[in-house]
């Protein structure tokens, strides 16, 4: 989902802190972001989100460029969010998941859909997560936010021929683990 | 990863975007991976999570725009454990301000004590001697004469105790203490009691010839320690007497004080025991002020004859 020539308008009236703006703004990259924040392993990816989005309404005045810029520059927040995160966790490990917070992640809704398709992205994690870190970022950056090589490397800060070769060597190590594993959905 | 070289960029796109790949069907499996994966990873927060992000970024956006109340807002929106994070941050940094400025608050407080030598003497004097390192002079903390007499005293009517009583002390001249009070004491009018050392020289005088004085004269008696001999307690004894060890010294204020009435008893022996100023004569007398002030006084009791040193020969 894009907003298109509607980017623009949007942007504006985000940056005077129309609310309608940002939800169109979040109802776009939420899911990018969540979904990159999740496939990395992330520990809290929600509240990781809500943070990104906290700091993309904070510093959106400095921002400047079309939509697909808004996209990288959002996904490059998530990334260092990311990296804080990891940082944070290394240093202080495991907290403890309060009971009520437990209930709130309980399934609600149909629960044999919600069951395989929990069965099925808990597999995808899993097979991401024999990747390497760089090549988690390349790989879910390109498949999940459709990002290109060139806008992966500025997120990463990394050369466009880096991100290629990380690719290519990502796309080895999951064909070998999908060949051994097998993905059904 | 030989069948990957043989692979276009624009295959490798195809499969990344979840589309098939052609004839090759070797992409097949990572095609139907990438479509998987957007599929499970591509949802947004949905519900009660939405609402809260959404809330939490309008009051933000609100606070950017004027409203002070947002912050606390869009952190009360915040999971429970982010909240305390926040919360802590903000009562670090409002700490750490309280206690730097605390820390200038003593500092400055500190220093101006310092500068106008008004902190306690060991601190005043600590600091006078750091401040002297790095080029500053303040004042040391010594700055009151412990050997002299403060030169502030206030005055008093010429003629009255008071008077008499500030003469004594302006004349201080770092007598023994008991000795300075008496000369106090009698210069105010009362009736002190003997010195500790001059009571067990009376014990002495009374059991007998005492220890080192072979001829009989009881050690001190005729002359008190530093007062020319035959001097009567009473008449600036103490504070007029050469100190031990000082022969020949004339005393401040040396002279016969007026209206003491053992000024004329110096046929008292020069070679006593202790008395150490054999070659000052019975002129030294002692103090002149308290001696010069005494004459004004009401005549103290025992005055001319001490009970303690009777007539200058014990």
């Amino acid at each position: 989902m894009t907003l298109g020539q509607a980017f623009d308008s949007v942007m504006t009236a985000a940056r005077t802190g129309a609310e309608w703006a940002w939800v169109k703004l979040y109802d776009d990259l939420s899911p990018l972001v969540l979904g990159y924040l999740r496939g990395r392993g992330a520990t809290d990816p929600e509240d990781l989100t809500g943070e990104v989005f906290l700091r993309v309404v904070r510093d959106v005045a400095s921002f400047e460029g079309g939509e697909r810029d808004f996209r990288s520059w959002v996904l490059t927040i998530a990334h260092h969010r990311l990296l804080d995160d990891v940082r944070y966790r290394t240093r202080r490990p495991a907290e403890p998941t309060p009971a009520d917070a437990l209930k709130e992640l309980a399934p609600r809704g149909d629960v044999e859909s919600d069951a395989l398709s929990s069965i099925g992205a808990e597999r995808i994690l899993q097979i991401i997560a024999t990747l390497s870190s760089d090549q988690q970022d390349v790989l879910l950056l390109r498949m999940v936010a459709d990002l290109s090589i060139e806008e992966v490397a500025r997120i990463l800060d990394k050369r466009p021929g880096a991100v290629k070769a990380l690719q290519r060597r990502g796309l080895a190590q999951l064909r070998k683990k999908i060949s051994t594993q097998g993905v059904s959905l | 990863m030989a069948w990957l070289s043989k692979l276009t960029d624009e295959d490798i796109e195809r499969a990344l975007a979840g589309e098939h790949a052609g004839d090759d069907t070797s992409l097949d499996d990572l095609a139907a991976f990438a479509r998987d994966a957007k599929a499970a990873l591509g949802s947004g927060p949905g519900g009660a999570i939405r609402e809260t992000h959404l809330t939490a970024m309008n009051e933000a956006s609100a606070d950017l725009h004027g409203d002070p109340v947002a912050t606390r807002a869009a952190a009360a929106s915040l999971s429970p454990l982010r909240r305390w994070k926040l919360v802590l941050t903000h009562l670090l940094a409002s700490m750490v301000a309280k206690v730097a400025l605390a820390g200038v608050a003593v500092a400055a407080t500190t220093g101006g004590l310092a500068a106008t030598g008004s902190l306690p003497e060991p601190a005043q004097a600590a600091l006078a001697n750091a401040a002297e390192k790095v080029g500053f002079e303040l004042p040391a903390g010594d700055m009151r004469d412990e050997d002299g007499p403060p030169e502030d005293l206030p005055g008093g009517t010429e003629g009255s105790p008071t008077q008499a009583v500030l003469d004594v002390i302006r004349n201080y001249d770092g007598a023994k203490g008991c000795e300075f009070g008496h000369a106090v004491a009698e210069a105010a009018g009362g009736n002190p009691g003997p010195c500790k050392d001059e009571e067990e020289d009376d014990g002495r005088r009374e059991g007998g010839k005492p220890e080192g004085t072979p001829d009989g004269k009881p050690e001190g008696a005729g002359k008190p320690e530093g007062t020319p001999e035959g001097k009567p307690e009473g008449a600036g004894v103490d504070t007029g007497g050469k100190p031990a060890g000082a022969p020949g010294e004339k005393p401040e204020g040396a002279g016969k004080p007026e209206g003491t009435p053992g000024g004329g008893n110096d046929t008292g022996t020069p070679n006593d025991a202790g008395s150490g100023d054999s070659g000052s004569g019975g002129g030294g007398s002692g103090d002149s002020g308290a001696g010069g002030a005494s004459g004004e006084l009401p005549d103290p009791p025992g005055e001319g004859k001490p009970e303690s040193v009777p007539g200058g020969k014990p």
